[in-house]
């Protein structure tokens, strides 16, 4: 008798399987069949999804806010004051921006204009339209003589009523010519320079070029006369007090670094005579807002995630030793040990991942309706909101891999005993 | 005729204090078609047997030959691969899932087997029909008679087209009458060659199988005229 291969004797029966397809089929269904326990599972994953969404998207949607109404304007000017940084040096008294102070500044990166200005040391000037003083102002000081380069003006962004702004040309010669504000021009009695009407300070003539209406910046100049700083200086002398200032207009986005710069391009010997005062950074401001509040919601809804943790990892726990007899039963039908834990845990990580959907959803609609509420825009980061289903996902992930290992554990004869 | 089930000095004891021997060493061939009763009275042993012969124990000693394959070496990989390809199982309290009708209780046993669910469902009604149950395919176990379920067990145990299907007391919860249709359905299919080893207290299930077995403290006796006592043999009648 010849031996009979084992092939043949006994057929190899191959190992049993499970599809994903079926594996995902009989979590949902283990799930759907307790709808009331899987919400009530779900609560805490839902929480601390839903707080943190909301928080990330609050704290977006109010920097946003703040980016928003945060001045352009303000964002791209630059004031630079004849002062020493506080606790250096003290102030030299004289005039310590060069001549040539709007050239240097616009070979600035990033500089549209600047220039500088101060208010003449003229006390009390006799204003007048005609050179006999017979119609001058009285001298109440509402009229004020600034110095003031082409390039302020520039950086001023003035709207003209009528006229033009003197320029580079009438600065290098040091013309008599000067600039009215809407306010001096209407006590002036000035309503037309087609004529080239003049104005007489202290006797001395000059041309009036242009009246503006208004300007974006240095609006006291609109109650005032502008002359070159040029001929200021050499009509009456540097600036006494208040000191001169650099007035400059940057590019978007350029502020911070043309603060820098500027010191040290208009004295490069002496910078630290300069202080440059930058714009409040844009990101200082929404860091400062948004750190405090955010970091104690983020901390709660952490809490939340953690509750919604213990909370999945205790229910599928007692699920796992309610359904013991379940689990033997499938055993003995040809299910192993990693199909009874991939169902436990799919189980858990769709709970999760659904508490997550849910908390997601909540917050985002949180988020809106605050938003609504505040008139502001709501901002949600992709990256916050994308990734936080996913968070619930890990959570029930996590939470499901103690009692999947106890189910995969169980051995189908104490399962069946029950 | 094909043996199925060929057990050699087969036995299990617990290594409690003191070691209760829950079986003693046992010698039982089974031929395939066979239908044989393991009476005894409680706690005689006869789960122990069933558990050892349906893979879901392990014996303390001896030798296990199953469908020509030493199962003793096997891993728990291919235990739980004949288990779930090769043997039903059919338990006294049943072991429905209470919230799947009877047709997806059923196609359950191929979860593990057949990768298509069409297939699977096919199967299923075609077993519920073969136990009569044709008319309560979706039906909730909560709505059934305790025969009408111990039937979807029995249905879920032969869907697979197993080599042996295992019964433990399966009319140990029924009254007399959902007994006997769980009796008939039994008779049906090994006259249509399905191998069954039944456990039993009840003298009138017993008597409907082809051959008996008695087992007392743990010892497998024969009250059967066609078997030895110390080794026995049940065979099927020619
Ligand atoms: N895990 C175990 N540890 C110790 N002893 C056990 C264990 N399982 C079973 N036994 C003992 O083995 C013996 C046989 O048990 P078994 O369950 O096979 O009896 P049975 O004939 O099926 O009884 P019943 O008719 O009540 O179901 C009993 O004395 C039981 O107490
Ligand atoms: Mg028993």
């Amino acid at each position: 008798m010849t031996p009979v291969p084992r092939s043949e004797r006994a057929p190899e029966t191959p190992p049993t399987r499970l599809r994903l397809k079926d594996l995902l089929a009989e979590a949902l269904a283990g799930l759907a069949q307790r709808p009331a326990r899987s919400v009530l599972t779900m609560l805490g994953t839902i929480l601390g999804v839903g707080s943190f969404v909301t928080v990330l998207g609050l704290t977006s949607t109010a920097s946003g806010q703040i980016s928003k109404s945060f001045d352009l304007l303000r964002d791209t000017t630059v004031t630079i004051n004849d002062t020493p940084p506080a606790g250096t040096t003290t102030r030299t008294g004289q005039l310590d921006f060069p001549a040539d102070t709007d050239a240097r500044l616009h070979h600035l990166n990033g500089v549209v204009a600047g220039g500088i200005w101060w208010n003449t040391p003229l006390r009390n000037p006799a204003l007048s339209r005609t050179p006999d003083r017979t119609d001058a102002l009285p001298d109440d000081g509402a009229v004020t003589v600034y110095a003031a380069s082409p390039g302020t003006l520039q950086a001023m962004q003035p709207t003209l009523q009528s006229g033009t702004l003197y320029n580079d040309f009438h600065q290098a010669h040091a013309e008599h010519v000067c600039v009215l504000g809407a306010a001096a021009a209407h006590l002036l009695g000035i309503t037309r320079v087609d004529n080239q009407p003049a104005v007489f300070i202290n006797d001395t003539p000059y041309t009036v070029v242009g009246v503006i209406d208004d300007s974006r910046q240095l609006t006291q100049a609109l109650t005032g006369i502008l002359i070159p700083s040029s001929t200021a200086l050499r009509e009456y002398g540097p600036p006494a007090d208040p000191p001169a200032h650099a007035l400059i207009r940057t590019r978007v986005g350029a502020a911070q670094l043309v603060a820098k710069q500027a010191p040290l391009a208009l004295r490069p010997n002496q910078p630290r005579l300069l202080t440059a005062v930058p714009p409040p950074d844009p990101h200082h401001l929404r860091d400062e807002v948004g750190t405090d509040l955010s970091n104690l919601f983020l901390v709660l809804a952490a809490l939340c995630l953690a509750v919604g943790a213990v909370g999945i990892a205790n229910t599928t726990l007692v699920a796992v030793m309610e359904r013991t007899p379940e689990i033997g039963l499938r055993r003995s039908l040809g299910a192993r040990p990693r199909h009874i834990a991939a169902q436990f845990l799919t189980e858990s990580t769709a709970l999760g991942l659904l508490g997550g959907l849910i908390g997601t959803s909540i917050g985002v609609l949180a988020v809106i309706i605050a938003a609504l509420w505040e008139n502001w825009t709501a901002i949600l980061q992709p990256a916050s909101v994308i990734p936080a289903p996913a968070i619930g996902a890990i959570v029930g992930l996590l939470a499901g891999l103690y009692p999947a290992l106890r189910a995969a554990r169980t051995e189908p004869l104490d399962a069946l005993r029950r | 005729m094909t043996t199925i089930v060929e057990l050699r000095g087969i036995g299990k004891s617990y290594q409690t204090t003191p070691v209760v021997h829950a079986l003693q060493p046992v010698d039982l061939t089974i031929e395939a078609g066979d239908w044989l009763a393991v009476v005894g009275p409680s706690g005689s042993g006869k789960s122990t047997l069933l558990n050892l012969l349906g893979l879901l124990d392990r014996p303390t000693q001896g030798r296990y030959v199953f469908a020509g394959v030493d199962v003793s070496t096997l891993g728990e990989r291919e235990r739980t691969a004949l288990r779930g390809r090769r043997i039903g199982f059919v338990f006294q309290q049943f072991h429905l899932l209470p919230h799947r009708t009877a047709v997806e209780n059923v196609a359950l046993a191929l979860l593990y087997t057949t990768p298509s669910a069409g297939q699977r469902t096919t199967a299923a009604v075609q077993a519920l029909r073969r136990v009569g149950l044709g008319h309560r395919l979706h039906a909730l176990p909560s709505t059934m008679s305790g025969g009408e379920r111990q039937r979807v067990a029995i249905a879920r145990a032969l869907v697979g087209a197993p080599d042996l299907v295992l019964c433990d007391e399966p009319t140990g919860n029924l009254d007399s009458a959902n007994a006997h249709a769980v009796l008939d359905v039994l008779n049906d299919l090994n006259a249509d060659g399905v191998t069954l080893i039944v456990i039993t207290h009840d003298p009138d299930v017993a008597a409907r199988a082809r051959s008996r077995v008695h087992i007392r403290d743990g010892s497998v006796t024969s009250a059967d005229p066609r078997s030895a006592p110390s080794a026995t043999t049940a065979k099927a009648p020619a």
